[in-house]
């Protein structure tokens, strides 16, 4: 039987808000309009880049996780990662390690919990998100072991000058790491849509063992994934004790939730099957600017928190409601 | 010509308690369209599994256009030129139907990057080429219906360039003229020399499109025919072949008065307008192939699923059931064929089960009564032949006969008047079968009233006052005790035969 086609302009509405990137769009545009009438701050230089310093670390860490998590794997230890590869890093510059060597290891650090991750869901076919709760446990304490819960300090000064004196990645007169959020966001973009590998995530997201059937290698990528992942989530990690200065021992707490939801709202479905890049970047994006608006009207910031969990959960319920219609 | 494109010798499979596939022969010539049958459980899907490379075989071998192959994997066998189409649909819902068509093997430019517009193109192309102008390529395939995804599906098969392609059933969830369409594809791609394997309980469309058929029968070959020297008498024949009839009490209790009538009962596409009446005592079979919508029939009855329309009277009186509680307080029990997942608490103990099921009866001042639950289940253990030490120990423990023993005794023990109950004996021994279906006639001399699915025709045979036969939703012809014979039922399910209700 055909199903019926809805016409017409309440027709056209309901389809775009069947959307998802579109209605956060529309969310974010209203949040900057209104913004921009009622703060003179808002619409400045100053202010855009403080929103895009607040979202470049979690975009960094969201875009791989977003393809992985189409395909339905999470990764909860992304903060954890985060936090005990910059303290290998910051560990090994205040021993006098060379600058890109002690960068170095920290990305390789973040790269073998990937690996570890990978290891855990593939072999030991434990659950995504058990085998990496359990990462992201023991990593928040090995990394809080190995700097003994104190703050790092006393980096070489060219370290903090690459993020905070723009030397790295920064040309155009754009900062450090607004541009590596745009070049990681676009290379993860451009993978999803147009490289069969990354593609795939779609695939076996949708269907995992119609996927195998059809000649998949789906072990393969999952392990690639993860690796990608923990790379990012190191890579975020430097920059961030780069642009501090210091690493401090909370570095990347909470980081996992916040992305994860924001992916969430973005319209990546735990399910896997669905979501895109822009998607989880407007939902990173919202996150920021709702974070920006409480600060710059003077609000208790942790309303942040209270907003954004209702956002995800009526977000996840109106994609629901709207799959149950369908069927 | 004898031009042998694929031949399988000595297939042999066994799953754990049963022989899947007992030297299994059979013979592809190229260019054909073959048609294999047999009844429910005869071995096809299995063979067909061991073809596209899902299972490995125990035994024998496999040729393939001169040459012996083995498949660990379905890639393997595609790879060599098999291809299959399953029975259950394999869509990525949330993808194109474009994505579907190509999934891994999408176009790609020179920088190796997926081409969207090549891609897109081929894919409207390729929906033309068979008449369906109307599917847009861009849609999600999640929204097509289902008979158009498994269009698709074949499309996907289709553009493997497949030497040997395998088709599962692919028109049960078909409309007609989609039926055709597949019809119409069949005969292209037999045209530009594909050999087709074709599956399919409808012998209708077997008459239409095949040029020979083989037979199976308890995952044995039993004859292979060509079509046009056959008829469906025939190939009818060659399925059931069986002689042995076995005696589960049909016919022994006496039928007293009207139990539960239903009048036009219809579900969605699964249940059309149907019709029928169960009696006091009265063990009330129903017949039909895998997909006739037997089961949903008995989920509609037991308040599963909200009829669209028609009318169900329990004692004379209209009752409207509107979930499986309000079912159960009217005196209704339904026992599901998935009695591992949906039917017992496995992890617990059948004590534990006994009291799950009657929570209500062994509650005191609020307090559970552990004590009385353990002595209901005594008594049943007792009454049942429950094979087991103890009534403290674990479902899973037990065997699968023993299982269908604690969830009969959860039901009857409520004394419901009406049992609905769906396929009580797969997978069960024989000796166990035939306890339970005295257990279910004893039931039925005390006035309770059953209906039963089974797809084990000789053993419906065996249990029935009487048959319903169902065919895509619809009721197709009743038996009575004197006209039920396994030639009848299978021609009534197949939908060869239509009987006018008298």
């Amino acid at each position: 039987m055909e199903k019926q086609v809805v016409s017409g302009p309440r027709g056209i509405i309901r389809r775009i808000f069947e959307i998802r990137e579109i209605v956060i769009l529309l969310l974010v545009l209203l949040l900057g309009v209104f913004m921009s009438i009622r703060s003179p701050q808002f619409l400045t230089a100053r202010n855009f880049q403080i929103v895009g310093n607040y979202m470049a670390t979690d975009m960094i860490i969201g875009a791989f996780l977003t393809i992985s998590l189409i395909a339905g794997n999470t990764d909860f230890s992304v903060g954890s990662n985060m936090g005990c590869s910059a303290f290998v890093c910051g560990l090994l510059l205040n021993a006098g390690t060379a600058i890109p060597l002690a960068m170095l290891a920290g990305l390789v650090t973040g790269v073998l919990i990937g690996l570890l991750n990978a290891f855990c869901v593939v072999r030991l076919k434990v659950l995504p998100m058990i085998a990496t709760m359990g990462t992201w446990m023991a990593f928040k304490g090995v990394g809080l072991m190995i700097i003994n819960s104190s703050t790092l300090s006393n980096f070489p000064r060219d370290f903090k000058a690459l993020v905070q004196d723009n030397q790295f990645l920064g040309f155009l007169g754009i900062p450090s790491l607004l541009m590596s959020m745009l070049i990681v966001t676009v290379i993860a973009a451009f993978l999803l849509k147009y490289v069969s590998f990354f593609h795939q995530a779609y695939f076996i997201g949708s269907n995992p063992e119609s996927a195998k059937l059809s000649g998949i290698n789906v072990k393969r990528f999952t392990f690639v994934l993860y690796m990608l992942i923990g790379l990012c989530a190191a890579f975020a990690g430097v920059l961030a004790i780069s642009r501090y200065g210091s690493a401090p021992a909370s570095l990347g707490q909470g980081v996992e939730f916040r992305v994860i939801s924001a992916l969430l709202i973005g319209g990546v479905s735990l399910n896997g099957g669905e979501g895109s890049i822009l998607g989880t970047f407007l939902g990173i994006l919202l996150m920021a600017l709702i974070a920006n608006a409480l600060t710059l009207f003077g609000i208790d910031t942790n309303l942040q928190n209270v907003l954004i969990g209702s956002i995800m959960v009526i977000s996840v319920a109106i994609d629901e409601f709207n799959r149950r219609r369908q069927s | 010509m004898d031009d042998i494109i694929l031949d399988v010798q000595g297939m042999t499979k066994d799953f754990p308690g049963v022989r899947a596939l007992d030297d299994m022969r059979f013979t592809l010539r190229r260019g054909e369209i073959h048609a294999l049958l047999g009844e429910n459980g005869a071995g096809k899907s299995t063979l067909m599994n061991i073809l596209s490379g899902a299972y490995t075989p125990d035994a024998g071998q496999i040729t393939l256009d001169g040459e012996r192959v083995s498949f660990r994997t379905p890639l393997d066998a595609e790879k060599k030129g098999i291809s299959i189409v399953h029975q259950e649909l394999a869509i990525f819902g949330s993808s194109t139907v474009g994505e579907n068509i190509f999934t891994t093997h999408a176009p790609r430019n020179a920088l190796g990057m997926i081409d969207y517009g090549k891609m897109y193109a081929s894919a409207r192309q390729l929906l033309d080429e068979y008449g369906f102008s109307d599917v847009n390529e861009r849609r999600m395939m999640r929204r097509l219906s289902v008979g158009r995804q498994q269009i698709v599906e074949i499309l996907r098969a289709v553009k493997k360039n497949a030497k040997v392609l395998i088709l599962d059933e692919p028109t049960s969830a078909l409309t007609e003229r989609e039926t055709d369409v597949l019809m119409q594809i069949m005969r292209n791609l037999n045209q530009q020399g594909v050999s087709i394997i074709y599956i399919s309980h409808r012998l209708e469309e077997v008459f239409r499109i095949c040029d020979s058929a083989t037979i199976m029968r308890d995952g044995r070959y039993i004859i292979t025919l060509p079509v046009a020297q056959t008829t469906k008498d025939e190939l009818v024949r060659h399925m059931v072949g069986r002689d042995v009839i076995y005696q589960y009490g049909a016919g022994t209790s006496p039928v007293g008065e009207e139990l539960l009538r239903l009048e036009g009962i219809s579900y969605k596409r699964y249940v059309k307008n149907v019709s029928l009446t169960l009696h006091k005592g009265e063990v009330l079979g129903l017949a039909g192939l895998e997909g006739a919508g037997r089961t949903e029939l008995l989920q509609t009855i037991f308040g599963v699923h909200r009829p669209d329309s028609g009318r169900v009277f329990l004692e004379g009186h209209e009752v409207h059931i509107h979930s499986p509680q309000d079912a159960k307080a009217k005196g209704i029990a339904f026992i599901t064929k998935d009695r591992k997942n949906r039917g017992l608490f496995l992890r617990k103990s059948i004590s534990d089960n006994f009291l799950a099921a009657n929570l209500d009866r062994f509650t005191r001042r609020g307090l559970t009564q552990f004590k009385l639950a353990r002595q209901g289940a005594e008594e049943y253990k007792e009454r049942f032949q429950i094979k087991t030490p103890d009534v403290k120990k674990k479902v899973m423990k037990l065997s699968g006969g023993n299982q269908q023993k604690v969830l009969l005794s959860m039901w009857v023990s409520r004394q419901p008047k009406v049992l609905l109950i769906d396929e009580p004996t797969r997978g069960i021994d024989v000796g166990t079968k035939e306890s339970i279906h005295s257990l279910i006639r004893d039931y039925a001399k005390e006035g309770m009233g059953v209906i039963m699915i089974s797809s084990d025709m000789p053993e419906l045979i065996g249990a029935s006052d009487r048959i319903v036969a169902m065919y895509e939703g619809s009721v197709f012809g009743e038996l009575d005790l004197e006209s039920i014979t396994e030639q009848r039922i299978m021609s009534l399910t197949s939908g060869i035969e239509v009987e006018a209700k008298g």
